[in-house]
């Protein structure tokens, strides 16, 4: 049968205006993804933080890096989450394709009117998306430069190269939903389809295998990630033990919820209650329909707030980072080539600032040698060139002799033959007594005045255990220099603050000074390198707080379909029990039990894998920055709550038109 | 004492906006005594249903009172109109009303739940009406593997498992084949026999011959009643096949 196409449109617009419920949050949904993923590749391509090679500003490759990475996870994430709603949409239209079926249309017809919905779905999130995207698209930037500390830009963007991009994306993807779509009507007769919302199903068996792996994958990601205590294992097991928990997750969500349920439901005197009664047996269901998503809103959950617990005490934190890696204004390290005494080098300093027209207040100097040493038992020893080294293993060392140290200090230590002062960043080895320093056993006759003497110290060496020690003797130090490969001879640190912060010209200017006499040093401007900083915390901030708004936008509307097809099935369910004879008050407590465990589960797992990953996580960050487990812990304590508070309020919303769907049908009697 | 009486029961639905009014029952008045056997007969649009929706507290009527053993529940607040609903009156419907996501078994016992019963006392009752109605085998099976038939037993089951004064069934034998149709009908008449009163809405003239009496209503009244008797249960089909008639033909002449 031929059926003309103004009233198959006629069918298309009809199914739009009947599904509206359904519709619109995935339109929705979908538009904001277009949009999140337009915003990020276009900013990502602007001329005004990184385009063909060339920065608008100080660090921002770093940043369009991070736009790239986030727009990339966007696709990933878009795929999945665009999928997972349409699965809802067909799901609710099978019977209203099977009843054109009945009607006398054939499958091309059917397939027709779903090309033409697919269309009409796709051209309107793509295009709301992309209008709406190159609207805020100034906004966002804005934002981002008020988070990174640069001065506001005017024009307005528009990336071609994004649009592309965002064009190709989300048509691949919404082809491929419509393909899903298609192939899945095909299947069966309309008669079947027709019926297939009202056959029963069996209660849902445990899978024993997804339990077992679950509990398995769960044990060993917990444990990798509880037992891991050195920045470099983290980095190593980091993203095993993430996959890890995620496959846990998965696995118990769909097994082991109907396991616990089932084991409820095997004790009677548990089971046999109103409350329990309904509750669990609906769960049951609820669950072997839902595990799947609830598992897929705990692992957004877990992403959400680490997310933004990691991005906000990296925001934190910068300020102390960058006091940690300059001391002072101005930092100065070289290699005592000249064999020149501590006043020429000040002199040199104080020269160059004569020359820009500031002047030096504070000036350090400090003599050491370094070198990278192999932790042993009972101390260090040399590192072995050839072999493959551990690199958790290895500490950075810096070495002083008690002359250069006692004038640094104002101090008169003595030391005899045998003994160092000692500072290791390592605090589990601080009760040491004795040290075995390639070869030799000292005993450690105090602490080094860490004030003092920070200053030597590599910031961008955090990663590894940093250790001073001061000699009796400088020949000792020679000594054991002498037999070292990885070392670093008569080093110089030369700092001091500036008057006033200087310009650019001026920044140029004393480098220039300083390289005529010193060619081989080291130059570093705190003024500059913060800005540097404010880049990159500020722009992971940035696309952090970008993705978790994508994530929680996921999560919210997860938990609404979810809610909205619970509703729609337990309607008549409830239904049925107030003809037995469940009261209102019995219903609306037993709905809200079982809207809580399916609200607040993943909720509460999330938490736990939390708790458990907080430390791996700091570990990790300590990569990048310095980073400590106080800030941390609270950055995420705070996430933590503010999560909970909005979707506590999710909840409210969606379990109340849970009950409207449930209960506002049987109240208009 | 009559155990239900129907007392001039009105009921006009009024339309959303306020505008026209609808009477379903103009004035309904009848009694049942305990142990009898009631079928209410009537086209669809005879107000059967809404007779039935208030005589099961489903609905208020707009004048009129019912009481249950000199009880009025009408004027009952909501979640005690549905705690006197579970306790006193069971039901059984056309479309079964099983929820599928709980056994046969479980099914029965929803009632049972809902009062708060003891898990053994549960088990032992179930035993006894699935017996009764010929389900035992059936009770760990789901709504879905079984046929109408058995469904509808089920519905029965769970009915009267909470022992009701009255036993109300809508169109009980709408969606079943005939065998099974006769086999309910054969049930109920059994549990009838036991002492269960039961009020029934039909429109088959089969499922009404079973009844001990039968009640036509027609636009919001109570047309005509027929008593079964001594008659046998033949006869009384005749009969109430005539009435059928008589009833159809009234209907003609009123609206010419």
């Amino acid at each position: 049968m031929r059926v003309n196409h103004k009233l198959l449109t006629k069918f298309v617009l009809s199914g739009m205006q009947k599904n509206k419920k359904t519709l619109v949050p995935f339109l929705v949904a979908g538009t904001f993804t277009v949009m999140i993923f337009y915003i990020l590749t276009s900013l990502a391509y602007c001329p005004y933080i990184y385009m063909d090679g060339k920065e608008a500003f100080y660090g921002a490759q770093t940043i369009a890096i991070m736009l790239n990475l986030s727009s990339q996870i966007t696709v990933v994430f878009a795929a999945l989450f665009i999928f997972y709603a349409n699965q809802f949409m067909i799901r609710g239209r099978k019977k209203e394709m099977a009843l054109y079926g009945v009607l006398g249309m054939s499958k091309r017809n059917i397939t027709t009117i779903m090309v033409m919905e697919s269309v009409i779905h796709a051209c309107v999130c793509i295009g709301m998306g992309l209008i709406c995207g190159t609207f805020l698209n100034k906004l966002m930037l804005l934002v981002l430069y008020k988070i990174i500390h640069q001065p506001s830009v005017d024009g307005m963007l528009f990336s071609m190269i994004a649009f592309k991009k965002t064009l190709l994306v989300f048509v691949v993807i919404y082809a491929v939903c419509l393909i899903y779509n298609v192939s899945s009507i095909r299947v069966g007769n309309p008669m079947e389809l027709l019926r297939s919302d009202k056959t029963g199903e069996k209660e849902p068996k445990i899978k024993i295998l997804s339990f077992v792996i679950g509990i398995v994958t769960l044990a060993a990601g917990y444990y990798l990630a509880l037992t891991t205590n050195s920045t470099f294992d983290a980095i190593n097991i980091l993203f095993v033990s993430i996959l890890l928990v995620i496959i846990a997750t998965y696995c118990l969500f769909i097994a082991g919820s109907i396991f616990i349920l089932k084991v409820l439901k095997k004790n009677r005197k548990f089971y046999l209650k109103t409350k329990n009664f309904i509750s669990v047996s609906n769960l049951m269901f609820r669950m072997k329909h839902n595990a799947a998503g609830l598992a897929s809103i705990c692992i957004l959950s877990t992403g959400v707030m680490l997310l933004l617990a990691c991005g906000s005490s990296l925001m934190m934190l910068g300020e102390k980072n960058i006091s940690d890696l300059y001391p002072t204004d101005i930092k100065l390290v070289t290699e005592d080539a000249a064999q020149a005494d501590e006043t020429a080098y000040k002199n040199t300093v104080r020269d160059a600032a004569d020359a820009v027209g500031t002047t030096c207040a504070d000036l350090i100097y400090r003599k050491y040698d370094t070198v990278f040493a192999k932790k042993t038992d009972s101390g260090f020893s040399y590192t072995d060139a050839n072999a493959m080294m551990q690199i958790s293993d290895c500490a950075d060392m810096y070495l002083v002799s008690l002359e250069n140290y006692n004038h640094y200090t104002n101090k008169d230590i003595h030391l005899s033959e045998n003994e160092v002062l000692l500072y290791d960043s390592n605090a589990s080895v601080k009760s040491r007594k004795s040290l075995a320093l390639f070869g030799t056993t000292y005993q450690i006759a105090g602490e080094v005045d860490y004030k003092t003497m920070y200053y030597i110290l590599d910031a961008s060496m955090t990663l590894f255990d940093r250790v001073i020690l001061v000699f009796p003797e400088q020949s000792q130090i020679d000594q054991i220099m002498g037999k070292n490969s990885n070392q670093q001879r008569n080093r110089i640190y030369l700092g001091c603050n500036t008057k006033d912060t200087l310009t650019q010209e001026e920044m140029d200017k004393f480098e220039t000074v300083i390289l005529k006499r010193l060619p081989d040093a080291e130059l570093h401007f705190k003024s500059m390198d913060e800005k540097f900083f404010y880049n990159l915390y500020g722009g992971a901030f940035f696309v952090g707080i970008f993705l978790a708004v994508l994530f929680l936008m996921a999560t919210v509307m997860i938990i609404y379909y979810k809610q909205m097809s619970e509703g729609y099935e337990d309607q008549k369910r409830f239904e049925i029990l107030a003809k037995v004879g469940l009261t209102e008050k019995e219903a609306k407590r037993s709905i809200k039990r079982q809207v809580m465990i399916l609200f607040f589960l993943p909720v509460a797992v999330a938490m736990l894998h939390i708790i458990v990953a907080s430390k791996i996580i700091c570990l990790f960050l300590k990569m990048v920055l310095i980073m400590d487990m106080f800030t941390f812990g609270m950055s995420l304590l705070v996430v933590c709550i503010i999560f909970f508070i909005v979707y506590a309020l999710v909840y409210k919303v969606t379990s109340h038109q849970y009950y409207q769907i449930v209960y506002g049908r049987m109240r208009d009697r | 004492m009559a155990i239900l009486e129907v007392n001039h029961v009105k009921k006009i639905y009024k339309t959303r906006m306020g505008g026209e009014e609808v009477t379903a029952l103009r004035d309904v008045h009848f009694t049942v005594e305990p142990g009898e056997f009631v079928a209410i007969m009537g086209e669809s649009g005879s107000g059967k249903t809404t007779l039935l929706n208030i005589l099961a507290c489903l609905d208020r009527p707009t004048v009129g009172k019912v009481l249950i053993e000199g009880k009025d529940y009408t004027t009952l607040k909501d979640n005690e109109r549905a705690v006197f609903r579970r306790e006193n009156l069971g039901f059984i419907f056309q479309d079964f009303n099983l929820l599928d996501n709980f056994s046969i078994e479980d099914n029965i016992k929803l009632p049972l739940v809902l009062a708060g019963e003891s898990p053994d006392d549960m088990d032992k009752k179930v035993r006894i009406v699935a017996e009764q109605l010929g389900i035992a085998e059936l009770l760990k099976k789901y709504p879905y593997e079984v046929s109408g038939g058995q469904k509808q037993r089920t519905a029965v089951a769970r009915a009267i498992i909470s022992d009701p004064k009255m036993l109300f069934a809508d169109e009980p034998t709408g969606a079943l084949d005939s065998k099974s149709s006769t086999n309910l009908l054969k049930q109920l008449r059994k549990i009838n026999e036991n002492g269960q009163t039961i009020l029934m809405v039909t429109h088959s003239n089969v499922a009404a011959s079973y009844a001990d009496r039968i009640m036509f209503i027609k636009d919001g009244e109570v047309f005509h009643q027929l008593y079964r008797g001594t008659m046998t249960r033949a006869k009384l089909l005749d009969k109430i096949c005539d009435s059928v008639t008589v009833l159809m033909r009234g209907g003609d002449e009123s609206e010419s």
